[in-house]
């Protein structure tokens, strides 16, 4: 290893030679002889040092005036910074550690005492820095799980909605501009960045009222009457009683707190003319006030049962005149501000999905595009995030995750099939693990370019498949499936030529819920599986169930 | 004469430097370079030009310089000198300067003498 690097900054050669002498052993040494000549060095190449030994009394530029130069543009962050001198009156002392001096060496110089302390101070500037990297990583690690969940919620609590799935994530992004915009305007509310935060994340739950309004309210394309809009203004009481029907303990987690707060209050209007509780101006919490704005302006620009979607301007247009009620001015001159900021970050959003619905998310992820690494690249950050939720990581196909959450209880599916690879064990056991890896990728890639985008090809468990098919004739069904295992059949692997594989189908066609499907297809694979390399097939509105070999 | 010999004569504390600096061959070197230190004249100069910040820094390094030699009788007029020009008090540092003069050379003159009679 590379000896660590110390910069000597003193007038007097004869008190550099000195220290070069006693350090020269176990340090690189570079010396400067006035301040100037020290930050001109440190201008250049500050990242090569660790450690910066100040004289104080210098001319030209003295040791006070350097270390307020390097305190005042962070230069310490990267080397620590010792001071040297025989001045050492308490206040100069003082003053250095003020100034941001790490430690202080009085001379005369002991030579051991000298070697210590650098090395002492080295020793911990290190250890500093690395534990720093690791609450930094922690941090991402904790923010990156964060927004894992409410990308989740996102879809558990828009899916009753068909709604965009995205709106959770835009008032999420839209709070967080505000709140920052706000303690920029005024220090009326001293959020810290923590409670920005805190805010954006909670924001999540804002809507999670609904789940107890039903489909036929919540998804009424036409006007609502009188009593169907009573019906929905009880989701924000709702919402915020499932939070503080949660233990003591938990509703004292600030998280919850604000996330509460939220709920019930985020319909109130600055004058009072909201629900439920008409509260008034700042009776209303912050949070409660930002997200309500968010919601608002999220729902103007994004298309709805109900409506079509208004640009950004003319969303920010009615809401500054008053179109949805009254805000807290001062927040309707930071949504001003950052008008641009929204119109960028959100477009950016929608243009990756133009999702209406869960369905279109689906299709979104371009399998093409999937498989290319080098076009993977290329996806957006939002694409990146669904990607890694549902896409399993060997194959590139749907994940077991994504047939449990958008599949389970859907009754729309036309067709289902279960595909098990035959004699996947011996593979393994007799070519390794690394062989099967690519033999299911193989096997992927050959039943994914078999059928259309529309249709969901999902890695339901080791070595088993199942393909969703959406509004489908009986007859191309059949073929479908055929061809599936005879293109397996006469699939030649990647590097091992001599290997045979085949696939055992089950198929289950008609209506029913996916569980239903699935437990059909399932049955119908294990009667394949029999003979291997076979497709049966049960359709189940014929009046007999049954069960067609080819 | 030997090395603890030349700090005697000059007023030093060979003890001292020798256990802050661990070996004889380092202070002797540091004891050779200081003939070459240009502070106490640079001091003079500016002395003379009336450059009284350009001799408090000098004065300044000298005494550091002596301090960290243990080179005790100059370091302690050198630092009288010091004080008196940070406490802005020139006739006080200059009716002094004689004597920080005499020690200078005393001690300039011990490490020749002995320099020479290490090199015969």
């Amino acid at each position: 290893m590379d000896k660590q690097k110390i910069l000597i900054v003193d007038d007097s050669e004869m008190n550099r030679a000195l220290l070069v002498d006693i350090l020269e052993e176990h340090y690189d040494v570079v010396e400067a002889e006035n301040g100037v000549e020290a930050i001109s060095l440190l201008s250049k190449q500050r990242a090569d040092f660790s450690l910066l030994l100040l004289d104080i009394m210098m001319p030209e530029m003295d040791g006070f005036e350097v270390l307020a130069y390097i305190n005042k543009y962070h230069w310490n962050d990267t080397f620590a910074v010792i001071m040297i001198s025989a001045d050492d009156t308490p206040a100069n002392i003082k003053r250095a550690y003020d100034l941001g001096a790490f430690d202080y060496i009085s001379r005369p110089f002991d030579s051991t005492i000298v070697q210590r302390r650098i090395s002492n101070t080295m020793f911990l500037y290190a250890r500093q820095q690395r534990l720093e990297k690791i609450i930094a990583e922690q941090f991402h690690e904790q923010e990156k799980n964060s927004k894992l969940m409410i990308s989740i919620l996102s879809h558990i609590v828009e899916f009753r909605n068909g709604e965009s799935g995205l709106h959770i994530l835009h008032v999420n992004t839209i709070t967080k501009y505000l709140l920052k915009q706000l303690v920029q305007l005024t220090d009326q509310y001293p959020l810290s960045k923590a409670d920005i935060s805190l805010i954006s994340t909670a924001s999540a739950l804002h809507d999670i009222g609904k789940i107890s309004i039903s489909d036929a309210i919540l998804n009424k394309p036409s006007r609502l009457t009188a009593e169907e809009f009573e019906v929905i203004k009880t989701h924000s009481v709702i919402g915020a009683n499932m939070l503080l029907d949660l233990s003591i303990e938990q509703r004292e987690n600030p998280l919850i707190k604000v996330a509460s707060e939220i709920c019930r209050w985020h319909h109130e209007r600055y004058d009072g003319n909201g629900y439920p509780d008409g509260l008034k101006g700042e009776e209303i919490p912050i949070a409660a006030q930002v997200v309500a704005l968010a919601d608002v302006y999220d729902a103007l620009t994004s298309e709805r049962c109900y409506k079509k979607a208004y640009s950004h301007e003319e969303a920010l247009k009615m809401i500054l005149e008053g179109q949805c009620g009254a805000f807290n001015p001062s927040l309707l001159l930071c949504l001003q501000e950052i008008a641009d900021t929204l119109e960028d970050e959100l477009m950016a959003a929608s243009q990756e999905q133009e999702a209406k619905n869960i369905q279109d998310i689906r299709n979104k992820i371009d399998y093409d595009r999937l498989f290319s690494c080098k076009k993977y690249t290329a996806l957006s950050r939002k694409q990146q995030q669904l990607h890694l939720l549902y896409i399993d990581s060997l194959t590139s196909i749907y994940n077991r995750r994504y047939y449990d959450e958008h599949f389970q209880g859907t009754d729309d599916i036309q067709a289902m099939a279960v595909i098990d690879v035959d004699d996947f064990k011996y593979i393994n056991d007799n070519y390794g693990h690394d062989v099967g890896d690519i033999i299911l990728q193989s096997i992927a890639q050959t039943v994914l370019s078999c059928v259309r985008k529309t249709d969901a090809v999902i890695r339901y468990g080791g070595d088993e498949f199942v393909i969703i098919f959406f509004s489908m004739p009986q007859e191309i069904f059949e073929k479908k499936l055929e061809r599936i295992r005879h293109s397996v059949d006469s699939l030649i692997i990647d590097g091992h030529p001599e290997l045979h594989m085949s696939v055992s189908i089950g198929g289950a066609y008609g209506s029913g819920t996916a569980e239903k499907l699935f437990k059909v297809a399932d049955t119908m694979m294990y009667q394949s599986k029999k003979a291997k390399n076979q497709v049966t097939i049960s359709f189940l509105d014929e009046m007999v169930g049954s069960a067609d070999s080819i | 004469m030997n090395l603890k010999d030349c700090y005697i004569k000059f007023g030093g504390d060979f003890d001292e430097v020798l256990g802050r600096l661990r070996r004889e061959q380092i202070v002797q070197k540091f004891m050779y370079k200081f003939l070459d230190d240009k502070s106490f004249h640079l001091f003079e100069a500016s002395v003379e030009n009336k450059d009284y910040e350009e001799a408090l820094r000098a004065v300044h390094t000298l005494k550091g310089i002596c301090q960290n030699l243990s080179f005790t009788r100059l370091f302690e007029s050198s630092s009288l000198v010091t004080n008196a020009l940070k406490e802005n008090d020139w006739d006080k540092a200059i009716d002094m300067i004689p004597k920080l003069s005499k020690d200078y050379y005393e001690t300039i003159n011990v490490i020749k003498d002995f320099k020479n009679s290490r090199e015969e």
